[in-house]
């Protein structure tokens, strides 16, 4: 299991999907066959993050939801429930946080072209196994180091990011609702191919 | 020809407007039933009263909780091309139709060797359908441009594709 993350015991999950069960348009997961684990999100006073796994199907089925325990917001791959949760238990934006929330959000939205990706240490990134030395090298001197600044009441990053087979020079703009927009943006490298989803295999930059 | 230049803001689009959820659904077994193997398909969804459901995930995938409820789901800021539902949901109910006929999946309990081997085969018996469904509405004009063949080898199935071509071939 990841790191961070907690599996709840039977009784603990059997409540959790009990409660999920009552939720309307809920979907049917198996009491005996899915596991549920949670994990705290720092940027958020009561809401954390759940993930269930129905272990009966093949390939098997996930889902991952925001709650306090009561209600559960289903993550779909929009922003759009992150925002939700975050006007039910408004987060804490600031310097420290902001890092752990771009990468819980693009964990969990996905645009057109797949995966998104923030780029802390590029000699660590997964896809740099897969370069020559001289498009490694090349990665390595265009990399955009994290920079976090505020302005008025946003907080703003400033880095690398890989999106769509390409890193990414831009500036993201987050305000205190979580809310979020891509100020600047430009092409630093194109054609880089991640492995299938880092999110998937629990990549860890470390 | 390069590629355009992948756009952050893709991530912040508000999910697309779609018809609804019955209405989907409604005309993908209307599609499917142009073919022989979908068809039957239909009729068995039909007759055992399968609960057909698209439901937002993440990234595009089929989920069979209970047999005869059967949902399709893709992300709503990226939805599926309509041949993709309809082969979506040809192999969701494949799989309903495998689980109601008594081929269903082992116990948790029982040997992975099991799990590995009724797996294969569920899984060898779907795609199987798939290509079926697939080259038979590419076989109809009216269908051309939907592009089904297309869609399945994207879906990740290139090479059973081409190993049912072969068997059509031999007869």
């Amino acid at each position: 299991m990841p790191r961070n993350w907690k599996r709840l015991n039977r009784a603990e999950s059997v409540a959790i999907l009990e409660k999920l069960g009552d939720q309307r348009d809920a979907l049917v997961f198996s009491m005996t066959t899915t596991d549920v684990t949670i994990r705290d999100l720092t940027f958020y006073s009561r809401y954390k993050l759940y993930r269930l796994v129905n272990y009966a199907t093949l390939p098997v089925f996930s889902m991952m939801y925001l709650s306090d325990g009561k209600e559960f917001i289903q993550l779909d791959g929009t922003a759009g429930p992150i925002y939700t949760a975050n006007e039910k238990d408004p987060i804490r934006m600031d310097e420290t946080t902001i890092i752990p929330y771009l990468e819980f959000f693009f964990a969990q939205v996905e645009g057109s072209e797949g995966d998104v990706f923030l780029i802390k240490n590029p000699r660590k990134a997964p896809f740099m196994e897969s370069l020559s030395e001289e498009q490694q090298n090349r990665v390595v001197d265009m990399f955009k180091p994290i920079e976090v600044s505020r302005r008025d009441d946003d907080t703003i990053l400033t880095g690398t990011i890989y999106y769509g087979g390409g890193l990414i020079a831009a500036t993201i703009v987050v305000a205190p609702d979580g809310k979020m927009a891509f100020e600047a943006q430009s092409l630093l490298l194109n054609g880089i191919h991640f492995p299938p989803s880092p999110y998937g295999h629990m990549w860890l930059e470390g | 020809m390069t590629s355009p230049a992948p756009d952050l803001r893709d991530l912040l689009k508000p999910g697309e407007t779609l018809p609804p959820a019955q209405a989907m659904i409604d005309k993908a077994l209307e599609i499917l039933a142009h073919s022989q193997t979908g068809h039957q398909l239909v009729e068995f969804a039909d007759m055992e009263k399968i609960d057909i459901r698209i439901i937002a995930t993440p990234k595009p995938t089929t989920y069979l909780p209970e047999s005869r409820a059967a949902c399709i789901g893709f992300n709503k800021s990226d939805p599926v091309s309509p041949s993709r539902f309809v082969l979506m949901l040809a192999g969701i109910l494949r799989e309903a139709q495998q689980e109601i006929s008594g081929v269903s999946h082992p116990d948790l309990d029982e040997p992975e060797e099991k799990h590995i081997e009724i797996g294969l085969a569920k899984q060898e018996d779907k795609v199987w359908h798939l290509c079926s469904v697939a080259f038979e509405l590419s076989d109809q004009p009216k269908f051309t441009e939907y592009n089904f063949l297309d869609e399945l080898g994207k879906m990740g199935h290139h090479e059973s594709i081409e190993l049912f071509r072969k068997q059509e071939r031999s007869g």
